[in-house]
């Protein structure tokens, strides 16, 4: 290499001066290997897949109210109509309702109402790790 | 091209993909240090960056079309990880990219994993003040070694456009190994 004047490419080669740890490479391979998703993770959007499904079941309920309260306007005498006027009286509450149910009513309520999350907990669980 | 189809296809096939995957690991992970160090300069930032890429080209392998060969896809990737890195950092200090190369480079004296002497370090401080572009063309030409049409599928840029870089990189280089 001549004093005063740099030249790149007849000089010898001036390298990085970088140094990497001993045995970086191996245990890099291993280290990078075990961090891998052990398979390939598929991100679907839960909202997305289902939306069809949903909206099919959002239909199949506003044309099932609608119908209902069409039946239930025409006659308000019937078995319908008074549901209807019980929950829309807000003066009656739930612990009026509840006086006029047995205890037997309430349990089998509680029941149904138990099984009906812990079912959608478990499908909601299962669809999570697919 | 017919291998590396044929290892491709490993890659992406579930019963082979770890064992093919660690081939490339093998094959690509000393390059690609070097090609990444280069950029970033400090080993630690280094190995998080070679991390992400192996982890990226990992994700993407489903989505390489074949259109370029996997050396110059994983390549860009690494290039690309590595630039997002300093421009990340750039952002978190509130600093612009040059000046975070500027740290950088003035860290290196004190940094363990760094013994290069006087000349080595001038000349780190003259590619650090070449625009970006010639810095990677530089460091890919003159450290790495890197054949032009290799440079040129990686960057997609013309085989003349980058020897035109280079020898602008050199000439600014020397004059400041020169004066300095």
């Amino acid at each position: 290499m001549s004093m005063n004047k740099f030249d790149l490419h007849n000089d010898p080669k001036i390298e990085t001066g970088f140094k990497i740890p001993e045995n970086y490479f191996e245990r890099f391979e291993n280290r990078l290997m075990q961090q891998l998703p052990e398979k390939e993770v598929r991100v679907v959007s839960l909202w997305k897949k289902r939306t069809r499904w949903i909206s099919a079941v959002a239909a199949v309920f506003v044309l099932g109210f609608g119908l209902w309260l069409f039946n239930t306007n025409r006659n308000a005498e019937t078995e319908t109509g008074a549901e209807l006027y019980l929950a829309y009286q807000n003066d009656i509450t739930t612990e009026d309702i509840a006086a006029l149910l047995t205890d037997e009513d309430i349990a089998s309520l509680e029941n149904d109402l138990a099984l009906y999350s812990s079912e959608s907990e478990t499908y909601v669980n299962e669809y999570l790790e697919q | 091209m017919q291998d590396e189809k044929a290892f491709i296809a490993e890659l992406l096939h579930p019963k082979t993909q770890q064992e093919a995957f660690r081939k490339l690991v093998r094959d690509y992970q000393r390059p690609l240090y070097n090609h990444i160090r280069n950029i970033v300069l400090n080993h630690d930032d280094t190995d998080d960056v070679l991390q992400n890429t192996f982890v990226k080209v990992f994700q993407n392998l489903k989505n390489f079309k074949g259109e370029s060969k996997l050396f110059s896809w994983i390549y860009r990737i690494a290039t690309n990880e590595a630039i997002t890195f300093i421009n990340q950092r750039a952002k978190k200090q509130g600093i612009s990219s040059e000046e975070v190369q500027e740290k950088m480079i003035n860290s290196l004296q004190a940094d363990v994993d760094y013994d290069g002497d006087e000349i080595q370090l001038k000349l780190q401080k003259a590619v650090a003040m070449l625009p970006e572009k010639q810095q990677l063309v530089f460091k890919m030409k003159y450290f790495e070694e890197m054949k032009y049409e290799d440079m040129s599928e990686i960057l997609e840029t013309s085989v003349g456009a980058l020897k035109a870089s280079y020898f602008h990189a050199v000439k600014k280089i020397e004059d400041f190994l020169q004066t300095n």
